[in-house]
């Protein structure tokens, strides 16, 4: 009896430098994660990725206000109308309120109410978590501190999530470790899910590399997305 | 280090005629064979007629020459004009059949990749 088909050891293993992403999956200020199962190669494996898409997150840092000190908060180039002003206990006493408030004068964000959310995290230290309207997105730019008064003083720092924006039918690319001497039939399936198995398809070959589409018009935000390929040539 | 699995020269290439696509692709269809396809591997098209798609239609492909035992074919998309996928829904020492699983769209084309083994 003849031996079975054995892709153990046909040619050297698949890192992940060698599977690209496509922007669809939401790689914006961050690295898609890709995991090559183990023994993947030229001719057969395994792949995930995962989808990113995170709502946009960044944190208001106010260091130094005295009461009725004040600042604005510019976004795109938008001032706020309303400065958040330091009550009388000083920066301790600002609270999420007030910042958000301010937040929702900038022209961006108008009517957004529902979209964002503002965290007290300590005295003069809040996050701002973007949702909604504004989430799945990449924002347009980082919110700044500006137009102090007084003694204010604050920035915007990490976490610093600017978001991500993901799209229909995001794509990823296996660079072969060596070119094919022709050009080889791909075959992909799901892997996982009933879901995922058939949302995968081929979409280009070539002796060195090939690329594979998730046929998707809105994958899921921070979702593990598998194919298993076989490569013949 | 041991070498790839090669597909290619293990059989003569499919023509035209060894590749049937059924009239529920719609009386106009058209069928297209990528260069090198044979009965071990390969893609194949299908461009769905402007006249009356109708459900699940198939493609019939006649192997160049008849295996030994039924072999086993696995098949997946090779476009992404429609979420809908292929099948494999019959096959034999001769010939294997795919179906795609709806309705195509008039002048959709709609493209699977194919894996013979014996």
């Amino acid at each position: 009896m003849p031996g079975r088909i054995d892709c153990l050891g046909s040619g050297p293993d698949l890192e992940a430098t060698d599977v690209a992403c496509s922007a669809g999956w939401g790689q914006v200020g961050h690295a898609t994660t890709v995991t090559v199962t183990a023994g993947s190669n030229d001719q057969r494996g395994t792949i995930q990725v995962e989808s990113l898409g995170r709502d946009p997150q960044e944190q208001l840092h106010l260091t130094t206000m005295a009461a009725a000190d004040s600042c604005d908060i510019t976004y795109n180039a938008h001032e706020s109308t309303l400065a958040i002003t330091s009550p009388a206990g000083g920066i301790g006493d600002i609270t999420a309120a007030q910042v958000k408030a301010t937040l929702l004068t900038i022209s961006d964000f108008t009517g957004l109410d529902a979209d964002i959310t503002v965290t007290k995290v300590s005295s003069g230290v809040f996050t701002i978590d973007f949702s909604g309207t504004l989430g799945h997105t990449a924002l347009a730019s980082v919110l700044t501190v500006t137009s102090v008064t007084g003694t204010a003083a604050g920035h915007f720092e990490t976490p610093l999530v600017l978001g991500a924006t993901i799209a229909a039918d995001p794509t990823v690319t296996v660079t072969f470790k060596r070119p094919w001497g022709t050009i080889p039939t791909v075959i992909v399936s799901g892997h996982g899910t009933v879901a995922n198995s058939t949302l995968w398809a081929v979409t280009a070959a070539s002796k060195t590399a090939f690329t594979v589409t998730l046929d998707l018009a809105a994958p899921v935000v921070a979702a593990h997305y598998v194919f298993d390929y076989f490569v013949i040539g | 280090m041991p070498g790839r699995l090669y597909g290619n020269n293990t059989s003569t290439d499919l023509t035209a005629a060894q590749v049937v696509a059924n009239a529920n692709w719609g009386s106009a269809a058209t069928v297209a064979i990528t260069s090198g396809s044979n009965d071990q591997r390969g893609t194949i098209a299908v461009t769905a007629s402007t006249t009356t798609p109708g459900a699940n239609p198939t493609v019939v492909v006649t192997f160049s020459t008849a295996w030994e035992s039924t072999p086993f074919v696995v098949v997946c998309k090779a476009n992404v004009v429609t979420a809908l996928p292929f099948a494999v829904t019959a096959v034999s020492t001769t010939s294997f059949t795919v179906t795609f699983i709806g309705t195509p769209v008039d002048t959709n084309v709609n493209s699977f990749s194919y894996f013979v083994v014996g």
